[in-house]
């Protein structure tokens, strides 16, 4: 085993303990608002780390060009879905995405 | 259920159509799109055949064509400034340190039963235009404010200037207040 095995190895494990601590967030955390905080690692950290686990592994090549294209895609994608999602979840709830007087920081 | 708000499909005016654009433009964007893609699939496929980089270049005439369909029936462009980009280049760090914080604030919860001080925080930011470059910045701004785990942005409100963020962790002075 080469170092560059060890250290795609780590950068592995390292993304398989973001999905999993994210997915403890997204069950623990009180409302839908503190859950999607938790989707923001799964969707966008833990593909990059991924991805460089593959240039780790493999330098850069056609298969690590494909990886980062994903990874684009997703990076690119990630924060709206995750705006769309949470200003639907605020219209469901209060009719309206605007804050109202007692919305704010605590 | 609360009232529905929002814009409904097939409910309200009409959307915008663009207003006549010259066709050197049309066809200078329609270009930019094709050369994009063109890349796009030459990264995606690796082959210099003969065969499949017409195939390639037909797809992305294709996909250039309802990109520039799309941009027309909503008379949104794509137009931007390239500082806006070097401000970007601070992301990755805001998104490493976002992310301890988050992971912090699970820790916190999971040990002590420390509920995080979340909330929703509301951000001065201009408004700006209708024109391309001004509706680029927003979603420019919506995108790059959202990348971070700790932040999402809510939406931008024209009539008060601000841009409603929702924060897992307070910053301190908020979480003070």
């Amino acid at each position: 085993m080469t170092g560059r095995d060890v250290a795609a190895d780590v950068l592995l494990c390292l993304a398989v303990a973001v999905v999993l601590a994210s997915s403890l967030g997204v069950l623990v955390m009180r409302d839908v608002y503190q859950k999607l905080h938790f989707v923001t690692p799964v969707s966008l950290i833990a593909p990059a780390l991924v991805a460089v686990a593959v240039v780790v592994q493999q330098g850069f090549s056609e298969n690590t060009v494909e990886t980062w294209l994903a990874l684009l895609f997703l990076i690119v994608a990630g924060p709206f879905l995750t705006h769309a999602t949470i200003r639907a979840a605020r219209i469901r709830e209060t009719g309206d995405w605007r804050l109202r007087r007692g919305d704010g920081a605590p | 259920m609360p009232p529905v708000s929002g814009p409904l499909a097939g409910a309200g005016s009409p959307r915008r159509r663009e207003q006549e654009r010259a066709l050197g433009r049309r066809v200078g964007s329609w270009l930019v799109w094709w050369v994009l893609l063109m890349a796009m699939w030459i990264a995606l496929d690796y082959s210099f055949d003969i065969a499949e980089l017409l195939v390639g270049a037909g797809v992305a005439a294709a996909g250039a064509f309802a990109a520039e369909l799309v941009g027309h029936q909503t008379d949104s462009h794509f137009r931007v400034h390239i500082r806006w980009f070097t401000a970007m280049l601070g992301l990755p760090g805001q998104m490493i340190r976002d992310t301890v914080i988050v992971f912090a604030a699970l820790g916190r919860f999971l040990i002590r039963g420390e509920q995080p001080a979340s909330g929703f925080v509301e951000v001065p930011k201009a408004w700006g235009d209708e024109s391309p470059v001004g509706v680029s910045r927003r979603v420019l701004l919506v995108a790059g404010t959202s990348v971070a785990p700790n932040t999402f942005v809510l939406g931008m409100d024209r009539e008060r200037d601000v841009m409603v963020v929702h924060h897992l962790v307070l910053p301190a002075r908020r979480a003070a207040r």
